[in-house]
């Protein structure tokens, strides 16, 4: 690439806004300063605008107003009235308005969470009653009754944590509940291991954008 | 007194890392050759061998993509779409879109475009976009989308009538769904547990970012979900699979380096603090005496 290309490369508008955006929002590592901030309040006015001018085209546009005001399908400015007594809320003489519209939402919520509660936890439930006791003496079932009894030890461990409705005085119950303890250590650590993966994979990323699409570094052999 | 070096390695400038870090990334990118091995796990298997099982469901089915990743998870969850929906293509599954991010809609659109072509996807013959769907109305749209799919929904993105798109000939409802794949960095697997793959129990392959993958594995063993495509590790598995070199495979190397890194920053802090820690003690021992 000659140099006026990769000049006219390096300006172009996408690029350079994304690549000193990005800059910038890592100089923060080496120090707070008025780049860092400029580009985040850049970015929390881009994506609120956006947010806005999606939630107006994508959804009350068509969903809302067009059934109302193109195909006469006036209930639809019921909705108006409703969604302002919400904001009675910031007001001591009208928050009770804003109570009769939750009330409706906390109804709603209630109905759909107990019907969700059965079809996302009664499965759960139900794949806990493991066998521990091989059908037959072939490898698979021996391994996979091995599985099933360590599944069960963790689950009953970590169980047995939770019991804070009595003092745990005996000796059984107690190591019992220390051994549950350790697990969800394990546990935690093993998620603590997946957010670095979550927050490298994005750094990666942005590295990539920068050095070899917006400074277009040569990539060997490629 | 001069500080000793496993003091030293307790006080390293973090900027010093920062930069041993990038180098740790550069270099891998740099050199696409640069390959460490990638094993695909078994639970990126179990969802490509659903999601090809879904290609024998027969006409009359559709898959759904629900997808809500957006700029700031794109790092990840781009490349992990992007293998999703390039195998659907490869293997002629038609399907829908539907986003529940405002951002969403328009960076699976530029991906979609950007693979269609190549195997002759046609927007309305062989896919459709519902759109974005406001978080707030999801709820009634999954409970309404079991029973009704054209007539919860009415229109496509741009207002044509689902109805009038010949990928929607013959779908009806829920059993016209021949898997549900989730894209998501948000807590939404829940809902669609509860209020779609639980009512007719179709398949659902979760592709969550690498954060969110832990919390889906009790629902791995009771087979609620079929698969899990984690993280940036997960789509390089996938490009693995399907026998692709793309950004996903680049980005494993370099995460694995990256890790190698940590894992040598944490043995060397770990070595200094106790090298430190027992010159302390012998220290003491000789002034006791």
């Amino acid at each position: 690439m000659s140099f006026p290309a990769y000049l006219h490369h390096l300006l172009f508008p996408t690029l350079l806004l994304g690549g000193l955006g990005t800059i910038a929002i890592f100089s923060l590592l080496f120090r707070e300063n008025k780049f860092y901030r400029f580009f985040e309040h850049l970015y929390v006015g881009l994506a609120t605008g956006y947010t806005l001018q999606v939630t107006w085209t994508d959804v009350l546009r068509p969903d809302w107003w067009d059934p109302m005001a193109k195909d006469g399908d006036w209930a639809w400015i019921l909705t108006v009235p409703l969604g302002i007594m919400i904001y009675g809320l910031y007001t001591r003489r009208f928050a009770w308005m804003s109570r009769l519209v939750f009330g409706i939402l906390f109804g709603l919520a209630a109905g759909v969470i107990f019907q969700g509660f059965s079809a996302e936890y009664v499965p759960q439930v139900a794949s806990s009653f493991k066998p521990i006791i091989p059908h037959h003496l072939v490898k698979d079932d021996i391994v996979s009754a091995i599985n099933n009894l360590i599944f069960i030890v963790i689950l009953v461990c970590v169980l047995v944590y939770f019991f804070f409705a009595f003092e745990q005085n005996s000796r059984v119950v107690r190591r019992t509940a220390v051994a549950g303890r350790w697990i969800l250590m394990i546990a935690l650590g093993a998620i603590f291991g997946s957010t670095i993966m979550t927050r490298e994979a994005l750094l990666i990323d942005r590295i990539n954008f920068v050095v070899f699409q917006w400074l277009h570094f040569p990539k060997f052999g490629h | 007194m001069d500080p000793t070096i496993w003091q030293k390695m307790q006080k390293i400038d973090s900027r010093v890392f920062y930069v041993i870090l990038i180098v740790m990334i550069i270099v891998p990118l740099m050199i696409p050759q640069f390959k460490l091995p990638i094993i695909p796990s078994q639970q990126t298997i179990s969802a490509y061998d659903t999601i090809e099982q879904a290609a024998n469901a027969g006409p009359g089915k559709i898959a759904l993509v629900d997808s809500w990743w957006a700029a700031s998870t794109q790092g990840e969850q781009k490349w992990q779409a992007k293998a999703v929906l390039t195998q659907l293509m490869k293997d002629h599954i038609p399907f829908a879109l539907i986003s529940g991010d405002p951002q969403n809609r328009t960076l699976t659109d530029q991906l979609v475009n950007q693979i269609a072509p190549k195997y002759n996807y046609v927007y309305g013959l062989n896919y459709v976009d519902f759109g974005y769907k406001a978080p707030a109305a999801y709820v009634p749209i999954l409970k309404g989308m079991v029973q009704d799919i054209p007539g919860t929904l009415k229109e496509d993105y741009k207002g044509r009538p689902l109805a009038s798109l010949p990928v929607m000939k013959g779908i009806h409802d829920i059993n016209n769904i021949s898997i549900i794949i989730e894209i998501t960095p948000s807590n939404t697997l829940d809902q669609m547990l509860q209020l779609v793959q639980g009512v007719n129990h179709t398949p659902l392959v979760f592709v969550p970012t690498a954060v969110m993958a832990p919390e889906a594995y009790p629902y791995l063993d009771s087979h609620q979900i079929k698969g899990i495509i984690t993280g940036i590790k997960g789509a390089g598995d996938y490009e693995q699979l399907l026998g692709v070199s793309d950004f996903g495979t680049q980005a494993s190397t370099a995460l694995s380096m990256v890790y190698a890194l940590i894992i040598l920053l944490i043995i060397l802090g770990n070595v200094g603090y106790h090298m430190m820690r027992s010159s302390q003690n012998k220290g003491e021992g000789r002034n006791g005496r």
